[in-house]
């Protein structure tokens, strides 16, 4: 209990927040508390609960047990430590060689030389340092998954939740590349439109949420038709940089959502109603039916009750164990117009976070 | 008799008119009667602004060319700048500047503050539209050019008039092919040359049309004069064609104007909508 107090100080539970190995630590404790509770189940629904938690709770921990088993054979996180350093190499390289081909004249674009020289170099040096901390990891990486692998053992889901954080660790720099080139492109996009009313000799009204016409001096005038010029031909460059930086971005946060669909899949599944559903399936009814069996004249009707059982499909849906869901925050329409704006995107909302 | 109503039943039939009709009608009410002279007057400004485009495209042209010097052309610049802004205040003895309450510390501020502005960013201009190819650079200027002369306020109350837009268009240009010179020098030069010549020059002609119509009209011919020998010497197809696109604009336009105001047939009558006469204003609190 005071444990959990623990969590909720600020830099800790900022911290715990953002690795989705905690969460689901504190899920499957939560599952623990409802299972070891004294209280006998009131009603059938309880007890399906429990008994499901209980069975998926076995099966996570036995397949955990089962994976760690395999992993610890034949050294093969020694294995995986070792092919670790290079992937991350690999990784910098190309994304090197990318910032290489942005410098020049990508897919015969036209870009500002000076400014793509600046944002390039910037970019790089930030590899730069990305891999020397690498570097300086690398003798530490096999003890640490050496350890991190006997966490598989509290479940498979635990060891999925920290592959996805592995994951984002080690594309770190992708994200702040990515925030990076977000902030400038938001940043120009923002003035070039205010500038662009500047242009049209227009104001925005804060008061009243719309443009009006303004009457500005020569040299507002002056400086903000300067500024509109050099921002809309460096908008080329920027742009470039950011697509190139949201695409990579968005196909980590894809990776990992996938990982943690899979995560949920394996928690919401009730398995000990569908083992119940195959094997004795009279215990979950959806309704009765009768059949005849014999009809005749003078004589009472006898007719035979039979128990409809649940389908498989209503079986999932109606036992599903609740989970600490994420699912995309924004429609499409909302997404597309935030990643044209340069606004940061967050595509997964969790069930307890605020809404902003 | 008839009456011009239909509410009531009368002896004829519904469309009968009787010889009344159409008394009320009037034609060509407001219709102005325009001078020869005051018109074309009035279209020195459109004149002035065409030749201030040409000029500043010729010594763009002389820049390019490496006929002009930057410190040349900023000396020649500073001068006339400080003419014009001493014969602005000396047209009409300093009740201008008065009712407008604007200090000479204010004008030299603004002045400095734009001079450093655009020398520091004279870099960035320069290798501004690097990438780009010529053909564009000159398409858009051109562009920018026209919508300069479209937009710009000649003195009409029309919606298409927008001083702050033809003002920006015309410093867009500028930017454009400032930045196809040689160097930044040149660049910071020729965006202060295209302000003064943009935004200054027309503040004064208004002034001395105002004021003395005499002088404005000298100035008009001899500016229009030097734009013609200007362009004489880069190309004498173009200085012919421009010398009749100004005689066309100023002799021959206002002549057709008179001759259609003549062809006019506007109606009015009692079915107008209604115009709202007396100033409403007292009502706005």
């Amino acid at each position: 209990m005071c444990f959990c107090r623990v969590l909720k100080f600020w830099p800790l539970s900022f911290l715990w927040s953002k690795l989705s190995t905690c969460e689901q630590l504190g899920h499957r404790l939560q599952h623990l508390q409802i299972i070891s509770s004294n209280k006998k189940a009131q009603n059938q629904n309880q007890l399906m609960r429990k008994a499901n938690i209980f069975v998926s709770l076995l099966i996570d921990v036995a397949l955990g047990i089962l994976l760690m088993s395999w992993l610890y054979r034949k050294n093969r996180i020694g294995h995986l430590a070792d092919t670790l350093i290079p992937v991350a190499d690999h990784v910098a390289e190309e994304l090197q060689d990318l910032l290489q081909w942005l410098m020049g004249a990508p897919a015969g674009l036209k870009m500002n030389r000076a400014l793509d020289q600046v944002l390039g170099r910037f970019f790089l040096y930030h590899i730069h340092l990305w891999i020397s901390y690498i570097h300086l990891l690398s003798p530490f990486i096999e003890m640490i998954l050496w350890y991190v692998g006997l966490s598989a053992c509290l479940g498979l889901t635990v060891a999925l939740c920290i592959l996805s954080d592995i994951i984002a660790l080690l594309t770190f720099h992708i994200y702040c590349f990515y925030v990076y080139g977000a902030r400038l492109y938001c940043l120009k996009i923002y003035g070039l439109s205010s500038l662009w009313r500047l242009f049209r000799g227009k104001k925005w009204n804060v008061l009243r949420q719309r443009v009006d016409s303004c009457s500005y001096d020569l040299d507002q005038l002056f400086i903000g038709t300067l500024l509109f010029t050099i921002l809309l031909f460096l908008l080329p460059t920027t742009a470039l940089y950011y697509l190139v930086f949201t695409l990579l971005r968005l196909l980590v946060v894809i990776v990992q959502g996938l990982i943690h669909l899979l995560v949920d899949l394996i928690d919401s599944l009730p398995l000990y109603s569908l083992i119940l559903r195959l094997c004795r399936s009279y215990r979950l009814a959806a309704g009765v039916k009768f059949r005849v069996l014999e009809q005749q004249d003078g004589k009472p009707l006898r007719l035979l009750m039979q128990i409809n059982p649940l389908s498989y499909g209503g079986v999932v849906q109606t036992y599903r164990l609740p989970t600490y869901s994420c699912y995309p925050r924004d429609s499409w329409a909302s997404l597309c117009k935030k990643l044209f704006l340069g606004e940061l995107i967050y595509p997964w909302k969790h069930k307890g976070d605020k809404q902003n | 008799r008839w009456q011009k109503v239909l509410y009531e039943r009368q002896p004829f039939p519904d469309n009968y008119v009787d010889q009344r009709f159409l008394e009320e009608l009037r034609k060509n009410v407001h219709a102005r009667q325009y001078r020869y002279k005051a018109v074309v007057f009035q279209s020195g400004a459109v004149v002035q602004q065409l030749c201030s485009v040409c000029v500043f495209v010729l010594t763009w042209w002389y820049m390019d060319a490496g006929m002009l010097s930057p410190q040349g052309l900023f000396g020649a610049a500073l001068v006339s700048s400080l003419l014009g802004y001493v014969l602005f205040d000396a047209v009409d003895g300093g009740a201008g500047r008065w009712a407008s309450g604007r200090t000479r510390w204010a004008d030299l501020k603004s002045t400095l503050v734009f001079a450093a502005f655009t020398y520091g960013f004279s870099p960035v201009l320069k290798t501004l539209t690097e990438s780009i190819s010529t053909d564009t650079i000159y398409a858009m200027s051109a562009l920018m050019l026209l919508g300069h002369l479209i937009f710009f306020d000649y003195g009409a109350n029309a919606a298409i008039v927008s001083s702050t837009l033809s003002l920006n268009m015309a410093i867009f240009a500028s930017v454009c092919l400032a930045s196809r010179l040689p160097r930044s020098l040149h660049a910071f030069v020729m965006v202060t040359f295209a302000m003064q010549i943009f935004a200054l020059w027309p503040v004064l002609q208004k002034k001395l049309k105002a004021r003395t119509p005499r002088c404005y009209v000298g100035v008009t011919v001899l500016f229009a004069l030097a734009a013609l020998a200007g362009l004489a010497t880069v190309s004498s197809v173009g200085a012919v064609l421009f010398a009749s696109l100004l005689l066309a604009i100023s002799c021959l336009c206002p002549y057709c104007l008179i001759r259609l105001q003549l062809l006019k047939d506007n109606i009015h009558g009692p079915w107008d909508e209604a115009e709202i006469k007396e100033d409403l204003s007292r009502f706005l609190m």
